[in-house]
């Protein structure tokens, strides 16, 4: 598509904006008023998202957005509106409406403890109702109560045990999305980019969940305001702030400790949240009596900041950062790395209807490494990805049935793949200096969540999509064997390249019943950028590169289709899901890439298609002593490309045929919860030798076909126990003690598999499995005041 | 367990501490890294059923190079993986070496061993192409004819080396032998080789250490680390008095790629580091596997103080 397409649609897009405006507002005899407001947490003033409105009356209603906002618009006359959010009392207002009103609206937890759910909808039926499908919430409480790694509670690796969503390698928190790469999940933390969201070579994720308020994992009906990644969408949003009383988290574990404050500034209208946490590993490395360890560095910390203002009811302002490092040091080579966002919001309502937020965000992913300076042969290297970005994204409540959202995004990549040099005095390196590029992708969007009767939920969207290759850059030519012919530079603020799209989302959900429901949709999604990643659990230093002439975006259609059922007055959620993908232009990489420090890089680079397709079964219990949930996944996701396995289909290798997860709850007393999880799938696909050459003295192996072999399957069963200290009135330090125990019946999963000349008979070749962790038992004690 | 496979890894780590090919730093740096997760990983023998290989393949190691020795070409044949025998040598072939009007005949030494050499007379010169052909007494994999190619480019004699220990490194400390040489402004590609007391210690396709000459290119190498002698392994402990001797030879691209490949694949692969395993590839015809290389070779020497 052409600018001047482009330009055509966002012309119809406003138009069509100011169409609905018209229908809205124009009629008198239909002339409605409208009640809008917030929705917050009374103890902590947090905003509550997705919290409920109904009106009995009106037999409607709404939820709250992202910043607690909500509208609803009817016609004059009297209402009952009760707001509910699960884990809070419902509150029911009667109220006149014979003008615009604004209602704030304060819930109270109900009973801490019983009443807790592991997953929480929004509303009781949410599964059934809501036009979303594919979507999995999580709150920061209920990821705390799963069994966890060393103790430490993670939001990604809680997110894994859900169905259609498998942890690239063991231990990783890198994920999978229905067969797609890592790379093809777009991650946000308050609306920026994570481009790398593991710690420690990816055994912890980037997110401390003290800092966390919400997490949402759409895992294919991603919303249009969002694109730039084929598989998901995982919005991560911090926590605002108490603006009651100041208060503080905090945890002492095994690997590492975190505080949080959070309180007031000045009155009830700003406040404030600081995290940190710092791992001390390194700490315990003398005790393993390791030499080669001797001297060694290895930590990482996280720290989160957010600070937010109500100017006045209809406008607020946020400031959030992260900033997290991790540090490698040795005697011969040092390492730090990490990300940093900062992002600014300005929420602004335009009239009671029209609710707007506008974002503007830098997001930092580096790293350096290299090894002690001064000596001929030092050296360092770096390489480092900044995003410039602004949003505008506003939300028309036309009426309640019709939410209707558009807005506009455009973000400046910068891509400083690397830089090598010598740090020496008389060092004998030249400088080795990867060229810079650059790159603008925009896009604009407008989608309608639109109710027809009672029973038929429609959502539609539109999404247009840009990417532009900007200069300086230097552009390689290759022939058909990917050598390269020639290249051609582009001077600087050249648009030299560029790509768009329209990007198509729809769903429908038709209610059956009162506690069941079909829900089908629909995306095409397009990717942009993706990582130059070889092995299947990629290390930090895998780099980012763009689309440009030699590599044409990603495209996916994905269409899915869904059966809801709720057991038990909404007690027990039951649900089975079908997708089929299919993607094209497909990145992988020839045999023996190159990836980093390579000029050439995209000569790297094959192309092709993909597709993968599965069911999804979870059956979860939502409410009572037992909360959680039993899953299973069927799936198959496969590739095919032509320089690789003599183009036929090969296994993905995010392929994992079976997968199953029960993750179960029990609160045994006021004070005691159990926590055990269970999860089996499939092994890996893997390539595996089947005949031998001996070549300059070594057994040299000669492969199967890509992918025709598995690793042995994967299980491991974990427990917790967490017990919390007595509650009394006027207590202000609650304490509880969390002890965990990971891999229970210590299974070795493999987490490769070599094959190994036997040092005595060097004829001789064994396979040998490397295994990472064996039973794991933690101990960590968490406390807020 | 734990313990050897930690050392076993550091000393690839310390194998390629200071060299300069990409690969090589990468590996380097995330070194650190990599030690962590030694700390945590274990490792186990598992029984793995492997197919068969679908047919057996012909497998050519042999080079051409300045030295004015004898050179050699080895003929074998693939087996299945799990084989654990000697390879089955191919022998009775004709093998020949050529480069313009010149060729000469291999001569299989001992019969039946699959090893053809030419006469003592016979050495390789600079500038020049050569080709190696073979015809086999019977087919191999459909084929009974291979030939590959490859050239020998001019190299900068050493000007000298030096021995630098360094304590810390390994359990008794690791010897680095630095390199004094002047690199053309060309793309150059190196394979380094140490002997101690005139025998090779890097006597296997894994310890010798090939690179390409990116980030020095046209600067001299003023004590470039080449080669790392590990004090705790009996072969390559050095006593004051012994000789060390470093062979640098200048091979071609492909060779280099060919080495690099065939020390991926037969190096520790985990999910983090490695992409997916792939077959090497060498420079012989009709689905041979292996390299005939042609290189020119430079040698200096130290004795350890």
């Amino acid at each position: 598509m052409t600018s001047k397409n482009a330009r055509n649609l966002f012309i119809f897009l406003i138009l069509l904006i100011s169409g609905l405006s018209v229908v809205g507002e124009g009629d008198p005899e239909l002339r409605k008023n409208t009640i809008s407001g917030h929705i917050k947490d009374a103890h902590s003033g947090e905003m509550l998202i997705g919290a409920t409105v109904y009106v009995k009356e009106a037999l409607t209603g709404t939820s709250s957005n992202l910043y607690g906002f909500y509208s609803l618009s009817l016609i004059p006359g009297s209402y009952t509106l009760t707001f509910s959010y699960i884990g809070f009392r419902p509150e029911v207002h009667t109220i006149k409406l014979d003008k615009d009103i604004n209602l704030e609206i304060e819930l109270t937890k109900t009973e801490e403890v019983l009443q807790e759910v592991i997953i929480t909808g929004e509303r009781q039926d949410k599964n059934v109702k809501s036009a979303e499908m594919s979507v999995v919430k999580m709150e920061s409480k209920t990821i705390k109560q799963i069994p966890a790694l060393f103790g430490e509670t993670d939001v990604i690796r809680a997110l894994q045990l859900l169905p259609g969503v498998q942890a690239v390698a063991e231990g990783s928190t890198g994920f999978s999305v229905r067969g797609g790469s890592p790379d093809q999940n777009l991650v946000l933390l308050d609306e920026a980019t994570v481009y790398n969201a593991g710690h420690m070579l990816g055994f912890f994720s980037v997110f401390n969940n003290d800092a966390v308020k919400d997490v949402t994992l759409f895992k294919g009906d991603i919303p249009a305001a969002y694109g730039g990644r084929l598989a998901s969408l995982l919005d991560v949003r911090m926590k605002e702030g108490n603006t009651k009383k100041l208060s503080g988290t905090g945890g002492i574990g095994l690997i590492s400790s975190r505080l949080t404050l959070e309180g007031p500034l000045v009155n009830e209208k700003t406040s404030f949240i600081v995290s940190g946490r710092r791992t001390y590993a390194d700490l315990f490395i003398p005790l393993f009596g390791n030499a080669d360890l001797k001297g060694s560095k290895l930590y990482f910390y996280d720290f989160n900041f957010k600070v937010n203002h109500a100017i006045n009811e209809n406008n607020r302002v946020f400031i959030s950062a992260y900033l997290g490092k991790d540090v490698f040091k040795n005697e011969f080579a040092l390492m730090g790395l990490g990300n940093s966002t900062i992002t600014a919001r300005w929420n602004h309502l335009f009239s009671q209807k029209l609710f707007s937020n506008f974002t503007f965000l830098k997001s930092t992913y580096q790293y350096e490494l290299g090894t002690p300076e001064g000596e001929a042969n030092s050296f360092t290297w770096k390489s480092r990805l900044d995003d410039y970005a602004a949003k505008a994204d506003f939300t028309f409540y036309l009426n309640p049935e019709n939410t209707i959202r558009f807005g506009a995004s455009s973000t400046y990549h910068t891509f400083d793949p690397g830089k090598a040099k010598g740090t020496g005095e008389e060092t004998f390196f030249n400088e080795y200096i990867l060229p810079k590029n650059y790159a603008i992708e925009s896009g604009i969007y407008m989608s309608n969540e639109q109710k027809i009767g009672s029973l038929i939920t429609l959502k539609y969207g539109l999404r247009f999509s840009m990417f532009q290759n900007v200069g300086p850059a230097t552009v390689y030519h290759f022939d058909s064997n990917y050598e390269t012919v020639d290249s051609t530079i582009y001077s600087k603020g050249n648009f030299y390249n560029s790509y768009a799209g329209i990007e198509p989302r729809v769903g429908i959900t038709y209610q059956l019943t009162e506690y069941s429901s079909i829900k089908a949709n629909y995306s095409h999604t397009i990717q942009y950028l993706q990582l130059a990643q070889n092995s299947t659990a990629g290390t930090p230093l895998d780099i980012w590169f763009p689309a440009s002439p030699n590599v044409k975006p990603q495209l996916s259609d994905q269409g899915a289709i869904g059966y809801f059922r709720n057991f038990l007055n909404n007690k027990i959620e039951a649900s089975v899901e079908g997708y089929y993908k299919y993607m094209q232009n497909s990145i992988d990489f020839k045999d023996h890439a190159q990836l980093l420090l390579n000029k050439k890089l995209e000569g790297e680079l094959r192309f092709g298609e993909s597709w993968s397709y599965g069911v999804e079964f979870m059956v979860r219990l939502t409410r009572g002593p037992i909360t959680g949930w039993v899953s299973y996944t069927l799936s198959k996701a496969e590739r095919k490309v032509k320089e690789i396995n003599n183009g036929n289909p090969y296994p993905a290798p995010y392929d994992k045929p079976n997968d199953v997860s029960i993750v179960m709850n029990y609160d045994l007393s006021k004070r005691l919860t159990v926590g055990v999880n269970w999860v089996y799938s499939s092994g890996s696909p893997v390539t595996f030798p089947t005949g031998r050459a001996v070549w300059g003295n070594k057994v040299v192996p000669i492969y199967s076909d890509r992918n025709q072999y598995r690793m042995p399957d994967y299980h491991r069963l974990d427990f917790s126990m967490t017990l919390r200290g007595k509650e009394k009135p006027g207590k202000k330090f609650y304490g509880e003690w969390n002890l965990s125990v990971y891999n229970a019946y210590a299974r070795k999963n493999a987490w490769a598999i070599n094959f190994v000349q036997d040092s005595e008979d060097p004829y001789k070749t064994y396979a040998e499995k490397t295994y990472l962790f064996s039973i794991i038992p933690s101990i960590s004690y968490n406390f807020h005041f | 367990m734990l313990r050897r496979l930690t050392s076993s890894r550091s000393y690839q780590v310390f194998h390629t501490t200071s060299t300069f090919n990409q690969l090589q730093i990468m590996k380097n740096s995330i070194i650190v890294m990599v030690l962590t997760i030694t700390v945590m990983s274990c490792t186990e023998r598992i029984d793995i059923k492997l197919d068969s290989q679908k047919y057996a393949r012909l497998v050519v190691e042999g080079a051409i190079t300045t030295d004015t020795t004898a050179q050699m070409i080895k003929l074998s044949k693939t087996a299945d993986y799990f084989d654990n025998n000697p390879p089955e040598a191919v022998s009775g072939a004709a093998v020949y070496i050529s480069s313009d009007a010149e060729e000469y005949q291999l001569t299989e030494m001992p019969e039946g061993s699959g090893t053809y050499f030419t006469g003592p007379g016979v050495y390789g010169k600079v500038g020049k192409t050569y080709e190696t052909r073979i015809v086999l007494k019977d087919k191999i994999a459909g084929y009974d004819e291979y030939t590959a190619t490859s050239s020998i480019y001019p190299i900068n004699p050493l000007d000298s080396i030096g021995l630098d220990f360094k304590p810390d490194w390994g359990d008794e400390g690791f010897w680095e032998v630095k390199c004094y040489v002047l690199d053309p402004p060309t793309v150059d590609y190196y394979m380094f080789q140490v002997y101690r007391n005139n025998v090779l210690v890097s006597d296997s396709i894994d310890k010798v250490f090939v690179t390409d000459d990116a980030l020095y290119n046209g600067n001299y190498t003023n004590g470039i680390g080449v080669a790392y002698l590990d004090q705790a392994r009996e072969d390559q402990k050095l006593l004051p008095g012994d000789k060390v001797t470093l062979k640098v030879s200048r091979i071609t691209k492909e060779y280099t790629e060919f080495v690099m490949e065939v020390q991926t694949e037969i190096s520790f692969q985990s999910p983090l580091f490695s992409g997916p395993p792939a077959n090497v590839k060498g420079n012989i015809d009709n689905g041979g596997f292996g390299f005939f290389a042609a290189y020119s070779s430079t040698y200096a020497s130290v004795y350890v103080k």
